[in-house]
């Protein structure tokens, strides 16, 4: 038995450096991609684009060991948390990735347009500070740190006003120096998918809340959503007019 | 690259060593062990035929000598001619190897604390596996690489794969491009170590490439860029004279004479401040004297504020105390902040403010350059600094700037052990700092210096 178990603690220290790798490559792709963007390099996107199949196969074959960890191991409790934790988070990682790539495509489209030097900065503190949130849930993960996990939320907050300016300063750039449209949308599709990785940096941090508490957000709203259950139940049996849904 | 080749081949080069020698004492050791073992049972053997002698009732003292390498333990005394004569000559040999095992064994001990230590102190990260791939060795610098996170971690798993090739025989390299920030450039080595014909592990070797690749293009682009700042001016020259040799039409001349002019200035601009930057880099601040850095500053606004207003920009001078001072080669001082100024000023939007300050913090004087301008891209901030480095080609060709400008700064700020610093924002501005050491103590300008000051 003891034997067993320790094989299942290198299964899993396993699964959590592949899945450190895994968030390397994004966190890797998110000053590559930016640099391609404001630097107009074409074959540098097509790199970007190529090495995507690098993540995917990577994500794959962490998710097949996730499958046999459980399959093998039957593990509970916290254990069976930490896969859990780890299946998921292959799927924010990966899908982080996607739009990182998307940046890349983007910048083959916005190819022509010359941006001028407050969006090339917006769009430059944006990709700072979306590798900066993904490393640091990253680093939440790796140290089981549920503590800075859940500050991720709030620490998300300066991503999303970089790019409510970058929205602002679109406008502003269509009126002023006469930005076509065609940039334009693609320069708010841009943002947002710099604004997407912060989200998926949040939800990271939500998921190794998880693994460390066995805590969730969507808890919360479970608990309202049952709390308003059992009102409406209550006004059903009794007509007490209070406990309709707000 | 040959130097990394070479390096690489040095530091693989002591590891084999290493590994070689720590083998081939192992190989001894089990020779002297096999012949313990092969002397032990001669030993036995004579001292059981001594049993033979003395009888079956007596062995206990047979196995004593047997188990035991004393001399005091021989054989039954009561026959000493046996054991003198079968005896003698194996226990004398016995304590001779065993002699020889633990001077062996001591030997091994000191050389691999040796090796051990000469491999932790090689500055590259170096990991030895055995033919099984599993760790033997890793010095201090390989340490990073094990559980690491972000950038590390893909150096760490392009090492897993390198050694699992090189322990199937077969030695391998990688270059990794990592983004960080910090950019860095990695290159990881791998290859298989063999004792003979066999293999008996594999060596890693993970350098970090990022200086070595940035001064390689330090060297490329000066040559190229300097070439380019000086053909084409010489080229639009000549080009100009043989258009004017056969030019009649004389209002078409005078333009071409004054665009020669313009371009011949521009080659004799680019002169001047190679001149000057070299001067400054061959000739330390010799002639330092006690300055005033508000005068500095006063003296260099002044020089820049004719361009500036011509494009309707505003040069705001914040005076500080007269109690600051550096001791500094005066001329190169204000060379390096009308440089800082003049910089600013070009990358400015017209009708814009430039702001120049200094501040301290008791020990250094920060001279302080901002301006709201078009701002650098991160990817170029490091770069600023070198000669002729230009962030936008186009653009520096409309600001006529020689590209020398930063680099005098960097080079006054050295001569002074000092230090520039620069930060900025794409579109938001870019702010300089010139950091000298303040002079010493609580600084009274004399007189003498304020007067020189207000004379110059």
């Amino acid at each position: 038995m003891p034997e067993r178990h320790s094989t299942f603690h290198q299964d899993l220290d396993r699964i959590r450096a592949e899945i450190v790798r895994l968030a390397a490559m994004v966190t890797e792709l998110i000053p590559r991609s930016t640099e391609v963007l404001l630097t107009a390099d074409l074959g540098a996107a097509q790199a970007v684009i190529e090495d995507d199949d690098h993540l995917d196969v990577l994500s794959l074959e962490i998710e097949e060991h996730c499958y046999q960890v459980l399959a093998l191991q039957q593990p509970v409790a916290s254990d069976l948390r930490s896969i859990i934790t780890a299946m998921k988070l292959v799927g924010e990682i990966e899908r982080s990735g996607d739009l990182m790539v998307n940046v890349a495509k983007a910048a083959r489209r916005i190819y022509d347009a010359e941006l001028d030097p407050k969006l090339r900065g917006l769009i430059e503190r944006m990709g700072e500070e979306a590798a900066r949130l993904f490393k640091l849930a990253i680093d939440a993960y790796a140290e089981g740190n549920a503590g800075l996990a859940a500050a991720l939320d709030d620490l998300d907050d300066r991503l999303d006003e970089i790019h409510a300016d970058f929205i602002q300063a679109i406008f502003e750039a269509r009126h002023g120096d006469g930005l076509e449209l065609q940039p334009a949308v693609q320069l708010a599709l841009i943002g947002r998918y710099y604004e997407r990785v912060g989200d998926h940096a949040v939800n990271i941090g939500n998921r190794v809340q998880y693994m460390v508490t066995g805590w969730l957000p969507e808890h919360a709203g479970a608990a309202r959503l049952e709390a308003r259950a059992k009102q409406a139940e209550h006004a059903l049996h009794f007509g007490d007019e209070s406990g309709a849904p707000q | 690259m040959t130097e990394l080749v070479a390096a690489l081949g040095a530091a693989s080069l002591v590891a084999v060593v290493a590994v070689v020698a720590i083998a081939a004492e192992r190989r001894r050791h089990r020779e002297l062990a096999a012949r313990v073992v092969e002397l032990t049972e001669a030993l036995g053997r004579s001292a059981g035929s001594a049993g033979d002698l003395t009888g079956a009732a007596d062995v206990e003292p047979l196995v004593d000598v047997a188990t035991s390498s004393g001399p005091s333990s021989t054989p039954a005394p009561d026959h000493p001619a046996v054991a003198d004569t079968a005896v003698a000559e194996p226990d004398e040999a016995f304590e001779a190897v065993v002699a020889e095992v633990t001077a062996t064994v001591a030997h091994e001990r000191s050389l691999r604390t040796r090796l051990a230590a000469a491999l932790d102190a090689v500055p590259e990260a170096l990991l030895i596996v055995d033919e099984h791939g599993t760790e033997v060795f890793r010095n201090p610098a390989a340490a990073t690489y094990r559980e690491a996170r972000h950038g590390d971690a893909l150096v760490e798993a392009a090492l897993g794969e390198l050694i699992e090739d090189a322990t199937a025989g077969l030695g391998s390299e990688r270059t990794l491009e990592l983004f960080g920030p910090p950019r860095r450039t990695v290159a990881v080595r791998a290859v298989p170590l063999s004792s003979g014909t066999t293999l008996v592990g594999a060596l890693a070797l993970i350098e970090d490439m990022t200086e070595r690749r940035r001064l390689e293009e330090v060297r490329r682009d000066f040559v190229a860029n300097i070439s380019h700042e000086l053909k084409t001016p010489i080229g639009a020259l000549s080009l100009l004279a043989e258009t004017l040799l056969a030019e009649d039409d004389v209002e078409v001349a005078n333009r071409l004479a004054s665009r020669m002019v313009t371009e011949a200035s521009r080659v004799a601009r680019t002169i001047e401040d190679l001149l000057v930057l070299s001067r400054i880099e061959t000739e330390e601040a010799t002639q330092r004297e006690l300055v005033e850095v508000g005068a500095a500053m006063a003296e260099a606004a002044g020089r820049i504020r004719p361009a500036a207003e011509q494009r309707g920009i505003v040069v705001e001078v914040a005076e500080p105390s007269r109690r600051l001072a550096v001791v500094a080669e005066r001329r190169q001082l204000v060379s390096a902040i009308y440089n800082l100024l003049d910089n600013a000023v070009k990358y400015s939007d017209d009708d814009s403010e430039v702001r120049l300050l200094a501040e301290t913090d008791g020990r250094s004087v920060g001279i302080v350059v901002e301006d709201d301008g078009v701002g650098i891209p991160a990817r170029d901030i490091e770069r600023v600094f070198e000669r002729f480095y230009r962030v936008d080609h186009a653009r520096s060709r409309q600001t006529g700037g020689t590209g020398l400008g930063l680099a005098i700064v960097r080079h006054v700020a050295a001569n002074h052990d000092g230090d520039v610093r620069v930060e900025s924002r794409l579109g938001e501005g870019s702010r300089f700092e010139l950091l000298l050491p303040s002079a010493s103590g609580p600084v009274a300008v004399t007189d003498e210096a304020e007067g020189r000051a207000q004379a110059s």
